[in-house]
């Protein structure tokens, strides 16, 4: 049976590999009929910005992300971290969400995993 | 996936590196579930897959944990593949996620 599934990015893209290694898994859990919720928190939304490739292992991102937009998948991101970064006119499927309400999706996940 | 009769499911992923309190927390949990008759499913993923040079970790499948590691992140980091564990891809991870009664990540 498939499983809802928190996916939470953190982790600075900029300094660390991990960012963009949570997206291959997202993909990875998506493509195996999982309902994924992906949150991007601090600095996690560069990953969506056009200067992706100056990100660590960024040009991984190239194979990694237009699935994403093929399957109309949303990335919720942090208000806070949102209104820092610059995705005003974003080819993604963006929505912003509160700690709150991120609070709720990982209570209401069968699991989460945080990166 | 393969089970005992009524035995629980534990799904555990490891994405850290050995140096890296999770290791401990792993073999620990994966024993103490061995221990209690449930059936251990170990996953490792990024930089966790260097924890196939820990011999106590490896030593978990002798003791009944369907080792498992990502291909793609052991191919990244030079490691080869071998019997120290299955190696595989992200499809056989959303089934342990997909199957397992209970999942815990250790990130």
């Amino acid at each position: 049976m498939e499983q809802s599934v928190v996916v939470l990015v953190k982790s600075d893209p900029e300094e660390s590999h991990r960012p963009v290694e949570a997206i291959r898994i997202a993909l990875g859990l998506i493509s195996g009929d999982h309902q994924v919720s992906l949150i991007l928190m601090n600095k996690a939304p560069l990953l969506l910005e056009d200067e992706a490739e100056d990100l660590v292992d960024g040009e991984d991102l190239d194979k990694y992300l237009p699935p994403f937009k093929e399957l109309d998948q949303t990335f919720y991101v942090e208000k806070e971290a949102l209104d820092r970064a610059k995705l005003t006119e974003s080819d993604y499927k963006i929505q912003p969400i509160s700690m709150q309400e991120i609070a709720n999706l990982i209570a209401n996940s069968d699991r989460h995993l945080i990166f | 996936m393969a089970q005992g009769v009524n035995k629980k499911r534990l799904g555990i992923l490891l994405s850290t590196s050995p140096q890296h309190p999770n290791l401990k927390t792993t073999i620990h949990l994966a024993q103490t579930a061995l221990s209690q008759q449930v059936d251990v499913y170990l996953y490792l993923v990024d930089d966790g897959v260097y924890a196939l040079n820990d011999d106590q970790l490896v030593g978990l499948a002798q003791e009944g944990v369907k080792l498992f590691a990502c291909a793609y992140g052991a191919q990244r980091r030079g490691i080869p593949i071998s019997d120290r564990a299955n190696f595989c891809g992200l499809v056989v991870f959303s089934d342990l996620v997909k199957g397992c009664d209970r999942f815990i990540a250790l990130n």
